[in-house]
Formats: structure tokens, sequence, C-alpha cells
């Protein structure tokens, strides 16, 4: 390494360029491992995707290019704007699991509250839990006439529905499934998170007579944001990929679901297109059009965070 | 999967080479060669006449199939067959129904397909345009063979451009199931070929029990059960000449009549049945009519007190009598190594002792003439002759090159209209469903 510092110092004058690329050089080698499975595993099938997405494909192999039709096609589709509207939906709802599970982690790191770990064992199992699994299961539950839902609402003379066939309970239905999953995950991050809050700030604060809640609004929120701002960037991905709670509650079986539209992401559109209708093409600039979505929002949220996170 | 047509001067299998003479490295390379390619395989050997007995050789055929239930059936078909053609070995490769067109296409872009597979309609203009299936009218008129026995409409589901692709070995048609027990309790008489749609929609309004959550009739969100039947039996069309028919009025008029079932509470609506299907509500006593497949029968039949109070009927006619018609086909890969051997199988499974086999399992209606005996004596106490009784009346099920991608929109467009009161008009539903088919049908014909 000195030897690479000193070299060209002593050549300069001469060829003054050459210092910077020389470093760079050895510095590939150190990012290579990563380098080499990010590019083997992500760029090189993303970029491949998005060459697809300009071709057509036969149902036995083989493609031709066909420019941007799959792009026009997809644009004057009228299931690909309700996708894209529900995948918003979808996201929007997502994003519940933060507060519900800020609120968990605030309420677990009490003082003197006992049996921590089983509560947050109970928090995360829905989390390691199989989507197909938790979606079959809540899907029984939520059956119009046999469903567990229904007759508990019945005790009390509230009429039920069929909750992921109606068209208009069967995105909420599924995006409660959703958040049921995913709080866990976050909890984690937020206990974390609560207990990383040095203990003078709150003591500081209850000095200065705040109660409970007005501790919890100024002080452990913000000193939170930092984590608020990782994990919604992260629910924000995970949620606008959501299609096995779909494929499993509303879309399974011969499809003949009226809420099936009404459920339909564009991952789940995808699939559709890629699979059930052979349609490669348009499936792949599906995908690649997801992504620039997904990338759109992060860089929003990258943009706004300057605005409410506190690093402290 | 992959074949491997050792042409050895002996009998001997080729996991067993004869002891005594030491193989010359000419038959082992050549036998190397023949490995991963089957295709080079059998173009080395083509010159040496029909592959299934070169030189006393063997042919090895893979057979897929999807329905477990009828594998027993299939080996048996097998079995006697090889009695004439003991030189032709045959596997059954079952492959479960959903995973089985993926992994087929996949099979056959990659190779070590099957060489003699399972067809259906929705399928075969697709396999046959793009030249994966052996075309075999040829091979029929010279053997003799005209497929008279099947029904013609079976037939000539399973041709494309002219030629002949499939054929067929069962079919079903759709027939009305009916609880008897809730028609005595509601005094009224069962169905029988005089009834009309008139008589089903009274009998269903007589019949809903709201207390007792019974539904006098099931109008599903189901092209084969019910949509097709119904559009058909109002004299509506579901594709010509590469048009959609679901903007014709009397297509409508069919879907109309069912929508109406629902919309009057006679019928569960789709969510209902999305949650639990309209066989399983008919199997609990809670349906007093439905359509249904032959199939359907099975799962009735083995519920002993489903058994006993299930009726079946033809049909009721609308403005004419019909139902829709569906059967599989036996095809063959158009890259087999052994298309004789394969023509002989197939053309084997179109005749009398094939239908007569399957027919005695009691799992499938077979489709060659007069073979159903069987068939129906294996549950005496179904009246499953109406669905015999129905095939003159019967339209074959539509199908175009690329039939999944229309298919999976029908459900999709129309489910707002078969929601109940409030829901989309069926008009409506049927004539965006018509646009968005006749895109892909205008895609599909250019």
């Amino acid at each position: 390494m000195t030897d690479l510092a000193v070299r060209p110092a002593a050549a300069r004058g001469t060829t003054a360029t050459s210092r910077p690329r020389r470093i760079d050089r050895s510095a590939y080698l150190f990012i290579a491992p990563v380098g080499i499975g990010l590019g083997v595993l992500y760029i090189i099938p993303a970029v491949t995707t998005f060459v697809l997405s300009f071709t057509e494909w036969g149902p036995f192999g083989g493609n031709t290019f066909n420019g941007v039709s799959n792009y026009v096609g997809i644009f004057q589709l009228e299931t690909f704007w309700t996708a894209m509207g529900n995948t918003l939906l979808y996201a929007l709802i997502g994003l519940l699991t933060l507060p519900i599970a800020i609120l968990c982690a605030v309420l677990l790191n009490r003082k003197g509250l006992r049996g921590v770990a089983i509560y947050r064992a109970l928090y995360f199992i829905p989390f390691v839990t199989l989507p197909v699994a938790s979606g079959m299961v809540w899907k029984w539950l939520y059956n119009g006439d046999f469903g567990l839902i229904n007759q508990f609402l019945g005790i009390f003379g509230i009429p039920g529905t069929y909750w992921v066939s109606n068209p208009a309970t069967a995105l909420v239905a599924i995006g409660i499934v959703q958040v049921w999953s995913q709080v866990g995950y976050y909890l984690i991050i937020f206990i974390a998170g609560v207990k990383d809050i040095p203990a003078e700030y709150n003591e500081a604060a209850e000095l200065d007579g705040a109660t409970g809640f007005r501790r919890f609004w100024h002080v452990t929120l913000p000193l939170l944001s930092p984590s608020i701002f990782f994990c919604s960037i992260v629910n924000v991905i995970a949620t606008l990929q959501i299609f096995d709670l779909i494929y499993v509650m509303s879309q399974s079986g011969v499809s003949a679901n009226p809420a099936f539209n009404a459920t339909q992401s564009i991952l789940s559109l995808f699939y559709q297109k890629a699979f059930a209708e052979g349609d490669k093409g348009s499936a792949t600039a599906l995908a690649f059009l997801l992504m620039l979505v997904i990338g759109a929002l992060t860089y929003v949220q990258f943009r706004l965070q300057r605005r409410w996170v506190n690093y402290v | 999967m992959t074949h491997v047509p050792l042409h050895h001067p002996t009998e001997s299998p080729p996991e067993s080479p004869p002891a005594s003479p030491p193989l010359s490295r000419r038959t082992v390379l050549r036998a190397l060669a023949a490995l991963p390619l089957p295709m080079a395989a059998s173009a080395a050997c083509s010159s040496a006449g029909p592959a299934f007995n070169a030189g006393g050789g063997r042919a090895r055929i893979g057979y897929a199939v999807w329905d477990k239930d009828q594998v027993p059936a299939m080996q048996q078909v097998v079995d006697e067959f090889r009695k004439d053609h003991p030189d032709i070995e045959i596997t059954i490769q079952l492959t479960p129904f959903v995973t089985y067109w993926t992994r087929l296409r996949t099979s056959i872009t990659g190779g070590g397909a099957a060489d003699v597979f399972w067809m259906n309609a929705p399928n075969i203009q697709k396999f046959a345009k793009y030249g994966t299936l052996l075309p075999l009218g040829a091979r029929l008129r010279t053997a003799g063979e005209t497929l008279a026995d099947h029904p013609q409409n079976l037939v000539r589901l399973y041709q494309f451009d002219g030629e002949q692709y499939g054929i067929p070995k069962d079919f079903d048609t759709i027939s009305l199931y009916y609880n008897r027990e809730l028609f005595d309790k509601a005094g009224i008489g069962y169905p029988d070929e005089t009834w009309t749609w008139q008589h089903v929609v009274d009998a269903a309004g007589a019949l809903r029990d709201p207390a007792q959550s019974v539904f006098g009739y099931a109008a599903p969100l189901d092209r084969q059960r019910a949509l097709y039947p119904a559009i058909f039996q109002n004299d509506g069309w579901v594709l010509r000449d590469s048009r959609s028919g679901f903007a014709d009025e009397a297509t409508i008029g069919g879907l109309r009549y069912l929508t109406e079932m629902i919309d009057k509470g006679f019928s569960p609506n789709a969510m209902a049945i999305a949650d639990t299907n309209e066989r399983s509500l008919m199997q609990s006593g809670k349906v007093a009519m439905m359509t249904g497949l032959p199939n359907d029968a099975n799962a009735l039949y083995k519920d002993e007190k489903a058994r006993a109070r299930t009726g079946i009927a033809v049909l009721p006619r609308g403005r004419r009598r019909a139902t829709v018609i569906h059967g599989l086909a036996n095809v063959v890969n158009a890259r087999t190594p052994h298309p004789d051997a394969c023509f002989e199988f197939v053309r084997f499974m179109a005749n009398r002792v094939t239908g007569e086999i399957q027919g005695r399992s009691g799992t499938i209606l077979p489709s060659f003439a007069g073979t159903q005996q069987a068939y129906l004596d294996s549950r005496p106490e179904f009246r499953l002759q109406s669905f015999i009784d129905q095939v003159p009346d019967a339209t074959a099920y539509p199908a175009s090159v690329n039939t999944e991608s229309w298919e999976s929109m029908q459900l999709q467009v129309l489910g707002l209209s078969w929601v109940g009161q409030g829901s989309r008009p069926i008009a409506d539903s049927a004539r965006l469903l018509a646009n968005d088919m006749n895109v892909v049908l205008a895609k599909e014909s250019a």
C-alpha cells in the first residue's frame, strides 16, 4: 500500500492523472466479494429483465424484440391502474404497522413488566410463520358463512360479510393480515431503539413535569426517529411487493372470486401475466415498472427525512 | 424421461449389457452420444426403419397424465396394448394438474418431455400452432382409422388448420344435480327432460328457505359448469371467427338467467361461493339444485347421506336444449424419437378396448360410443345416463390459440355482476369482457 502511495508521488509532474486510478484498482479487490454477489444476483438479472421487457415471448421459449409495445399495452390495461392503486393502498395500510409496533415497544419497555421475552416471542411468531400458512388460517377466520370472525360478530348481532370475497372489504382484510404478520419484526427494532434512548433525557423531562404521554411525544418519538425512518423504508419496499397473501386469500382456486381485481397488486398481476397468461414480456415490463415505483417512493422518503429525523 | 434407444442385438435391457462379447469402443461411444440427445439418436436410427422394432430393439415411451384416479385404468390399457406390442415399453408419468402445463411447456422447450401426453381444449391450439405435436392425419388415413365412434365435435376440437392432432379419450357434459329431500319437502316434482328455465326459476324460489339458509339454485361464476351451458341454451355464443360473443344480446340473456337467480336471492352470490363452493353447499344440503360435471358425482357418491338424496337430470331447456362438451385427448410429442410406436399406442387408445377399460374403472366417461355402460353401472343410484343423453345437443368447449389469456379475464370482469343486488348490470360487464377479449383475439390472429 505504501508503495502505491509513494510511487505516483515520485512520478509527479509526468503522469499526474495516474495516481487516483492506481488506488482505485486495489479497492476493487476489497469490494469484489460483495460486488460480484450483487452483480450476479441482482444487477445482471435486473438489467436482463429490463432488456426482456422489450421482447415478446412465445409459449415455448424464444423471444423477439417488439419495442415499447409491452409498456404501451400495460398502460392501456385498466387492471394495471387498479393494481397500481391497490398496491399503494397496501403500502399505506402497511405503514400502520409502525405506530402499532412503536406503541407495543414502548409498552413492553415499561419498568417492572414481567415476561417480556414471552411477549416478544408471541409478537414475533406471525413474522416467522409462512405467509401461505397464515393466509390459509386467516381465510378460514374470514369465511363468510363459517368463519370465527362472523360467529363472534353474530353474538353482538352485527352482520358480517364475506371479508376476502367482498370487493369492498377484501383489500383491507388482506392488509390487516399483512400488518399482523409484520408487527413482530418492527417491534424488535423499536424495542432496541427505545432501549438506546439515554435514561437522562426521560429523567430530565420528568423533573420538568412532563407526563407519560408528553414524554413519549416529545422525548421518545424524536429520539426514535432514525429507527422509524429505517423501518418505514423497509416496510414500504416490502408491502409494495405484496403477493403471497393475495394469492392464497383471494386469488387461489379457479379465480372466481369477485374480489379478484379489487385485491390485485402489481406483483400478483405480474404473476398472472407471466404464468397464467404466459405473457412474459408484459410481466417483465411490469416488474421493471414496480422497481421504478419502489425507487421513486424510497427517494421521496430520503428527501423528506431531513424534516423529521433527528440523529443524536 | 430421457430416451435411450439402445439398438442392441439381444433382448437384454440397457441396464445389463450382455456379458460375453466385450463392448466395442464404437458401441460405447454410440451409446454415450445417444444419452443427452434423444433427437440426435433418433436421427441416427431413422435410416434403420421403424424405431420400435429395429433389430429387435425396444421403444421406451413416456405417457404423461394428470389424474391420479385414472392411473390404474391407464396402466391396464398399457398392459393390454403390450400384449400385442411387447417391444414397446410405456411408463406412465403422473404430474398433478396444477403444475402439469407449466412442466409440460418447460420440458417441451428444454427437451425431455413425455412422448405421449394428455391434452385439453384450452391448450390444444397453442401446442399445435407452435409445432410441438405430431400431426396424425396422414397416419390415421393410412391406418384406416376414422374416429367415427367418438363424438364428432370432440374430434374437431383437436384439429388445427385442418390437421388432426389429438384422439379423444373421454368426455364430459353438464347435468343438473338436485336434492330429492328438499324437493319432497317443498312438494315439487323432480326435474326431468320437460323442464325449462321457467321451471327452474319457479322451483328455486319455492325451495329457497332463508331460515335454514337453503338456496334453491346455485349459479357459480364457473364457465364450464354454469356460464357456457346457459349461454348456449339461449342461442348465445362465446367465440366465432376470432371475435368474442359476449356482447351479443343472446349471450347476455344467458348470463342474465344466472345473475337474476342471484339478484332474487335464490342462489348464493359469487362471494359466498368463493368462500364455500356450491359443490360443498350441495353436499351439506344447503343448495337444492346445481349444474355439474360427471366428476362432481364422486364426492356426492362417497357421502352416504348425499348419495341417498341426490338426483341427476338433463339440463333444462332455455330457448333450446344445450350443454357444453369437453374431453381430453391423447397427443404425440412432435420430437419423440419413436413416432411410429407412439402412433400405435394412441391409435390403440382410440379403440373399444380402451373405452371399456376406462368405463369399468368408474373414474371417467369414455368417448368411444357404446363403451359407457360399465361407467353407468358403477353408480346405479345416480342417473349418469343424463350426461350421455345430452351429447347430441352439446356444443364444443370454446377455445382459441391463447384460450387461457381470455379465460382468466372472464371471471374477473363478470365477477362484479355476480354479487347480487346492486352489482354492475350483467350487460355492462359482458360488453366490457367482449372488448377485452377482442383485444387478445386480435393479437392472436395477427
